[in-house]
C-alpha cells in the first residue's frame, strides 16, 4: 500500500538536525581505543597534580608548576589531540566508506552540517580540557587559584579546543589522511618549526591559546617575546572559524566521487 | 496523486550533451536523454559510466560540459532538489551501530520532514523491515542493508528515484519484492532510473532503456523497438505447426527468409524483415494447408540487443 | 535447409581446468624468506604505485639531505666545522619514528584489511612465523632508514678529508657507535610501531597511536623533571626519543651543556632500558599477532 506522507516543512529543522548530526558523529568516533586514549590524556595532568600535592612543601611554587603542566600536558597535548580525534573521525570515516552521501543528499544547509559538528567537537574537547585544568589546579593548589592561573587556563583551553576543532574539522573534510596531517601540524608546525621561526607563532593555534591567558593572569608575563597578543588571537581564531565553515561547506558541495568503475 | 512538481511542464530528468571526465578518462561522453515517470533502465557493462551518470543526475557532480536538469533546475550545488530526489548508492556501508529505524529517522530529520516517526514507520513498512527495525545494522545481510538504504531513500516519497545497482547481492525472491516495490512507485508517477549490468534483472520491468557503452549512449528507447530497428541483423522466430517441414519449405521461397532450421521444439525461421513475415505467415500456412500452432520471437531479449550494441561499438 | 546434426563421436569431457603442481616445494624457510622480502619491499613502496612511495622517499630525502649539507659545510670549511653525529641524530630521530609510525600500519593493518591472512596462514606458515617475519621486516627497514644518513656521514667524513687515511685512523672506530645506535633506535621504534599497528585495523589510528604515544611520553618525561622526589634517571629513560638522544651524545662523546650540569646515567643503563622497552612492546605485539585468525 502506498501511503503518500506530507513532505518537508520547507525550513530545516535546526535543533533536531543538529541532534542527528551529533549522534551520527558520536557513533562514528567512539571506540574503546578512543575512550581509553581520551581518559589517559585527561588523567595525566591530574596525576601530576596529585604527585605535586603529595610532596607538600617540598614541591615548590604551585603557580610555576601549574603553568608548566598546563602548557605541556594540556595545551600542547590533551587539547589538540582531543580536538583532532573529535574533529576528524566522523567526517573522514564517512568520506572513506561513502556514508557521507546520506548527509549530502538532503536539503539541510552544508554550512549547518559543518558548524554543528565543529562546535560539538570543539565544545567537547574544550570542556573536557577545561575540566582537567580546573581539577589539576584544585588538587595542586588546594583550590586557591593562585594568580588566577587556573581560571585563566580554564578559559584558554576551552577557546583552544574550539579553535583546534575548527582547523581539524576542515582537515577531516579536505585531507586524505587528516589524522596524520593533524599530528604533523602539532609536532612540526607548532613544535619544531615555531621554535626555529618565531614568525610562525602568529599562525599557531597553540600560541593563540596561550595569548588568551595573558590578560587573565600575570603568571606568564616574563618569558614572552614574539608572541601574539590576546586581541590578535581572538580575531585570528574568529577568522579561522569562519574560513573553516566556508571551506568545509564547499568541500561538502563537491563530493569527490571515487571511480568505482561503473 | 502526484506531486505538483511532477506534473509541472519540466520533465523529471533531462541530460543535454552531458560530459564528465576524471583527468584523462572520459567517464560520460556527450549523453543526451530524458527520463520520464516510469521505470527507466540504465544498462551497460562495468566501467561504462553508469554510476557517474547517476551521480551527475543526483547533483553530486557538476557536469564538465552540457547540462543536467531535474524538474528544470540544475541539481549540482542545489540542496533544495533533495526534497523530491533520492539516490540509493551502490556502496553497502551504513552506520553500523544504528538501527534501521534510527537511521531512517535521521534521514527523515535531515530531509526536514514534519512527521519523522510516521514517515519512518511508513518507509520501513514499504520495504518489509518492520521486524528488524530495532536491530543494529552491523549484523545485517546484504539484502537487509539494501532494504534499509531503500527505506532511507523512500522516506520522503521522492518523485525522482535514482538507484545504483540495486539488485546487487539480492536473491531472486528479494529481487521480485524490490521489482514490485519499484513498479508500484512507478505506477504512482515516480520516475525511477536504475542501473544494472545484469540484463535479466531489468528485463521484466524497464519499459525504457538507456544503454551506455564506454561513456557513450549506445541506444535508448524500448528494447523491443530497438530490436526491430536493427534491420541488418536477421530476426529469428520459432514456429510450431502441424507440419514443420512442409511449412518450412514454403517459407524458404519467401524473399526475406534467410534460413530455416528444424529442431525438436519447432522450427526456427530467420528473416531480415520481421514485419513482412508476420504478414505473410498466415497466407503461406493456409496455402500449404498447415495449421500454425505457435509463433514466438526468440531473440528479442535484451541479451541479444545488448550483445549487438556492445559488440559493434561503431554503430549508432 | 539445415538438419540438426547428431554427435558423430562418443561424448567426452576434457579437464582443462585446475591443474595441480607436482614439482618440488620450497617449505617453511622459503615461505619466510618470501614474506620477509615482500614486507621489506612494501615498507619502502617498491613495486607499488607512486602514492605508496611518498612517505619513504620523503623521509629518506629529509634525512639524507642534511647529511649532505653537513658534509658540504665540512668540506668547504676544510675541516673547521666538525661533523657532529649526536646533533645530527637528535634532529633525525623523530623522522625515523615517523617512518615507522606511517609504514608499519601499511604492512600489518593492510594485511588485515585486504584479508591476506587467510592466504598466508594456509600455506607453510604458522602464526608465529608470520608475526616474527613481519616484525623483522619492520625492524630491518628502520635499521636501513636510520643507518643511511649515518653511514653517509661516516663515509663522507673520511672522503672529504684531506688525508683520508689519517682521518680513518682517528675516527674510524665511529662505525661501531653508528651501527649500535641505528640498531638500537630501530629496535625501540619498530617495537612501538608494530605494537600500535596490531591494536587497530585502521592505518590512520595506528599511526596516530604511535606518534601520540611518543608525544605523551615526551610530555610526561618533561613534567617529571620538575617534581622532586623522582629519581633523576626516570625522565631520561622514560621518553625513548630523549633517551636515544642522550645515548647518542654519550656514544659519540659530544656531551651537551645540560649533561655536564646533570650527568646522565651511564651507557649500559640506557642500552638496557631501551632494549627492555623495545622488548616489552614487541612482546605485547607478539601476543596480539600470534592470535591472528585467517
Amino acid at each position: 500500500m502506498n501511503v503518500r506522507v506530507p513532505v518537508s516543512r520547507g525550513v530545516p529543522r535546526w535543533g533536531a538536525s543538529a541532534r542527528v548530526l551529533i549522534r551520527l558523529a558520536w557513533v562514528r568516533t567512539m571506540s574503546p581505543l578512543v575512550l581509553l586514549g581520551t581518559t589517559g590524556l585527561l588523567l595525566l595532568p591530574l596525576l601530576f597534580a596529585v604527585l605535586f600535592a603529595a610532596q607538600g612543601s617540598l614541591s615548590g611554587d604551585p603557580v610555576d608548576f601549574l603553568v608548566r603542566r598546563y602548557d605541556q600536558l594540556v595545551g600542547a597535548l590533551a587539547t589538540p589531540v582531543l580536538a583532532l580525534l573529535l574533529g576528524t573521525s566522523a567526517f573522514s570515516a564517512e568520506r572513506e566508506d561513502g556514508t557521507l552521501v546520506y548527509l549530502i543528499t538532503t536539503p539541510t544547509p552544508r554550512w549547518w552540517i559543518v558548524t554543528v559538528r565543529l562546535l560539538w567537537a570543539g565544545g567537547l574537547a574544550g570542556a573536557l580540557s577545561s575540566l582537567t585544568v580546573w581539577g589539576a589546579g584544585a588538587i595542586a593548589a588546594h583550590g586557591s587559584n593562585p594568580e588566577g592561573v587556573t581560571s585563566a587556563y580554564t578559559v584558554a583551553v576551552f577557546f583552544g579546543g574550539v579553535a583546534y576543532a575548527a582547523l581539524f574539522t576542515v582537515l577531516g573534510l579536505r585531507s586524505r589522511r587528516p589524522l596524520v596531517t593533524g599530528l604533523l601540524y602539532v609536532l612540526f608546525w607548532e613544535g619544531a618549526l615555531s621554535g626555529t621561526f618565531q614568525a610562525l607563532n602568529f599562525l599557531s593555534v597553540r600560541q593563540w591559546m596561550l595569548a588568551v591567558t595573558l590578560p587573565l593572569t600575570t603568571a606568564r608575563a616574563e618569558r614572552l617575546e614574539g608572541v601574539p597578543s590576546a586581541p590578535f588571537a581572538l580575531v585570528a581564531a574568529g577568522v579561522l572559524l569562519l574560513a573553516a565553515i566556508r571551506l568545509g561547506a564547499r568541500a561538502l558541495d563537491r563530493l569527490p566521487a571515487e571511480r568505482s568503475g561503473s | 496523486m502526484t506531486r505538483s512538481d511532477a506534473s509541472s511542464p519540466a520533465p523529471p530528468l533531462v541530460f543535454d550533451q552531458v560530459s564528465y571526465w576524471y583527468g584523462d578518462l572520459v567517464a560520460v561522453n556527450a549523453i543526451s536523454a530524458t527520463v520520464q515517470p516510469g521505470i527507466t533502465g540504465l544498462l551497460g557493462p562495468n566501467g561504462a559510466g553508469k554510476t557517474t551518470l547517476l551521480q551527475l543526475a543526483a547533483g553530486l557532480l557538476a557536469p564538465a560540459s552540457g547540462t543536467v536538469a531535474v524538474y528544470g533546475e540544475a541539481p549540482a550545488l542545489n540542496p533544495a532538489i533533495y526534497r523530491h530526489v533520492a539516490l540509493v548508492p551502490a556502496r553497502e556501508a551504513l552506520p553500523g551501530a544504528l538501527t534501521p529505524r534510527q537511521f531512517v529517522e535521521a534521514r527523515a530529520t535531515l530531509l526536514g520532514l514534519a512527521d519523522v516517526r510516521g514517515a519512518t514507520a511508513a518507509a520501513l513498512a514499504l520495504v518489509n523491515l518492520e521486524r528488524e527495525a530495532s536491530r543494529p545494522i552491523e549484523g545485517f545481510s546484504k539484502g537487509m542493508r539494501q532494504r534499509t538504504k531503500l527505506a532511507a531513500a523512500l522516506v520522503h516519497a521522492p518523485t525522482l528515484l535514482l538507484l545504483d545497482e540495486p539488485f546487487n547481492g539480492l536473491d531472486p525472491r528479494q529481487r521480485m519484492q524490490l521489482l514490485a516495490l519499484l513498479e508500484a512507485r512507478a505506477a504512482d508517477g515516480t520516475a525511477v532510473l536504475l542501473s544494472s549490468h545484469i540484463l535479466e534483472e531489468i528485463e521484466p520491468v524497464a519499459s525504457t532503456m538507456l544503454v551506455m557503452v564506454a561513456g557513450r549512449l549506445a541506444a535508448s528507447g524500448d528494447y523491443r523497438t530497438l530490436r526491430r530497428l536493427m534491420t541488418d541483423r536477421p530476426h529469428t522466430l520459432r514456429i510450431r505447426s502441424s507440419d514443420d517441414r512442409r511449412l518450412g519449405a514454403r517459407l524458404l521461397s519467401e524473399p526475406d527468409v534467410v534460413a530455416v532450421e528444424l529442431t525438436t521444439e519447432g522450427m526456427l525461421v530467420q528473416t531480415t524483415d520481421f514485419t513482412q513475415l508476420a504478414h505473410r505467415l498466415a497466407p503461406v500456412a493456409q496455402a500449404s494447408a498447415v495449421t500454425v500452432l505457435a509463433v514466438q520471437p526468440t531473440d528479442e531479449s535484451l541479451e541479444h540487443v545488448f550483445a549487438y550494441l556492445v559488440g559493434d561499438e561503431g554503430r549508432p | 535447409m539445415t538438419m540438426p546434426t547428431e554427435a558423430l563421436a562418443p561424448a567426452a569431457i576434457h579437464d582443462l581446468g585446475y591443474r595441480r603442481y607436482e614439482g618440488p616445494r620450497g617449505g617453511a624457510r622459503m615461505a619466510r624468506r618470501a614474506l620477509f622480502a615482500q614486507g621489506l619491499r612494501a615498507l619502502f613502496g617498491i613495486g607499488r604505485p607512486a602514492r605508496a612511495k611518498a612517505i619513504p622517499v620523503l623521509v629518506l630525502a629529509v634525512t639524507l639531505l642534511p647529511a649532505l649539507g653537513m658534509l658540504a659545510a665540512g668540506s668547504a670549511s676544510r675541516g673547521q666545522i666538525p661533523i657532529r653525529y649526536a646533533d645530527f641524530i637528535s634532529g633525525q630521530l623523530i623522522l625515523f619514528a615517523l617512518f615507522g609510525a606511517a609504514q608499519a600500519p601499511e604492512l600489518l593493518c593492510g594485511d588485515r584489511q585486504h584479508r591476506l591472512l587467510p592466504l598466508l596462514l594456509t600455506r607453510a606458515m604458522s602464526q608465529a612465523d608470520y608475526a616474527l617475519v613481519r616484525w623483522l621486516a619492520i625492524w630491518t627497514a628502520l635499521v636501513l632508514v636510520a643507518l643511511a644518513p649515518l653511514l653517509l656521514l661516516y663515509v663522507g667524513e673520511i672522503g672529504i678529508a684531506r688525508d683520508p687515511a689519517a682521518t680513518f685512523r682517528s675516527m674510524g672506530t665511529r662505525i661501531g657507535p653508528v651501527l649500535a645506535h641505528a640498531t638500537l633506535a630501530a629496535w625501540v621504534l619498530a617495537g612501538l610501531a608494530t605494537l600500535a599497528a596490531t591494536l587497530t585495523a585502521r592505518r590512520a589510528y595506528a599511526t596516530a597511536l604511535t606518534i601520540g604515544t611518543l608525544l605523551v611520553l615526551a610530555a610526561v618525561a618533561a613534567g617529571l623533571e620538575d617534581l622532586s622526589g623522582i629519581p633523576a634517571a626516570l625522565p631520561e629513560l622514560l621518553d625513548p626519543i630523549r633517551a636515544l638522544r642522550t645515548l647518542a651524545a654519550l656514544l659519540f662523546d659530544e656531551p651537551t651543556r645540560g649533561m655536564e650540569v646533570a650527568p646522565p646515567p651511564p651507557i649500559p643503563v640506557f642500552v638496557a632500558s631501551l632494549v627492555a622497552g623495545g622488548a616489552a612492546a614487541l612482546g605485547l605485539a607478539w601476543t596480539q599477532l600470534r592470535r591472528v585468525v585467517p
